[in-house]
């Protein structure tokens, strides 16, 4: 009980560690964009390199980098696009932070986070367990709006 | 202004849930996270290449550039999403979905607000405040009610 109390903590203090590196991540690209004078680039770069460490992670934890190519044509189109989709992500990251800060900016996208968990939840979308919305979860919704405002007025 | 800003935060962060959904199936098909991860950087990265090349007509930067920064700045960004990309990963099946969320968050937080408040990376000092800490308070307490029910 004590030992896996401790593992808990542990566990717990590598997802606040974890979380550190996010906005460390942003204000790392927004330097890079400076430097080349191009979002898109900078987040060119970002994709580039953690391409490039991710080849080397999935040699050594699954010792091959192939996989049953039959996968292409025998699955729906939008499993492909969770790249694509990052891209959005790190871009908009970069381009919001000189103008929001760093506080406003990572609240405002968790709250955009939330709300579209909010909808993929309800509608089981993506093969996800459909999870209908309550009113505990609109409490939720409307208490990160108030710190949105809050955070945005201050 | 600033409120285009924030909704268009809102629009990106509406595309994280859509991405880890699509990544977690991606994952069971191919049978492996790592992979999966692999192959959703792969795909970003030819995506920003057609996007350079459509909107900046280059996929390179002066040299030049390079002298501007300290040198691990240029490995950073795409290590540390790698980082945090992993760790949410690995976390999710020891801690479930709502404390992973919850911690990694908190951390998120914690380091905003120092980046706010002493104006690393060149960013804007924003100093801490009271309204700001009940703003993230707020913020907190609906993740977690959103993550309990």
């Amino acid at each position: 009980m004590k030992k896996s109390f401790l593992l808990t903590s542990l566990f717990i203090l590598w997802g606040i560690a974890a979380g550190m590196v996010s906005p460390v991540q942003t204000a790392v690209n927004a330097q890079v964009r400076t430097a080349v004078n191009s979002p898109l680039i900078a987040s060119l770069i970002s994709f580039l390199t953690g391409t490039v460490l991710l080849v080397l992670a999935t040699l050594i934890a699954d010792h091959r980098l192939n996989f049953g190519l039959r996968l292409i044509p025998h699955s729906r189109w939008w499993i492909w696009i969770g790249g694509p989709l990052g891209v959005i992500f790190v871009t908009a990251n970069i381009l919001l932070l000189p103008e929001l800060g760093a506080a406003l900016t990572v609240v405002s996208i968790v709250c955009g986070q939330m709300a579209a968990a909010l909808a993929v939840d309800h509608f089981g979308w993506f093969g996800v367990p459909r999870h209908p919305v309550n009113w505990q979860r609109i409490a939720g919704m409307a208490l990160m709006v108030a710190g949105i405002v809050l955070i945005q007025q201050f | 202004m600033i409120l285009l800003f924030i909704v268009s935060a809102l629009v990106a962060g509406s595309v994280v849930p859509v991405q880890t959904s699509i990544n977690a199936g991606l994952g069971r098909k191919v049978g492996s996270p790592m992979m999966a991860s692999l192959i959703s950087f792969l795909t970003g990265t030819l995506t920003l290449m057609f996007l350079a090349l459509i909107v900046d007509h280059r996929l390179g930067f002066p040299p030049s550039a390079l002298h501007t920064l300290p040198w691990w700045i240029w490995f950073g960004g795409g290590t540390l999403g790698v980082v945090y990309l992993t760790s949410n990963l690995l976390l999710l099946p020891k801690l479930g979905a709502a404390l992973t969320v919850v911690s990694t968050l908190c951390g998120q937080m914690i380091m905003a607000i120092c980046i706010d408040q002493f104006g690393w990376f060149n960013v804007a000092v924003q100093p801490f405040s009271l309204p700001r800490f009940i703003g993230v308070v707020c913020l907190l307490g609906g993740v977690l009610l959103m993550q309990k029910f």
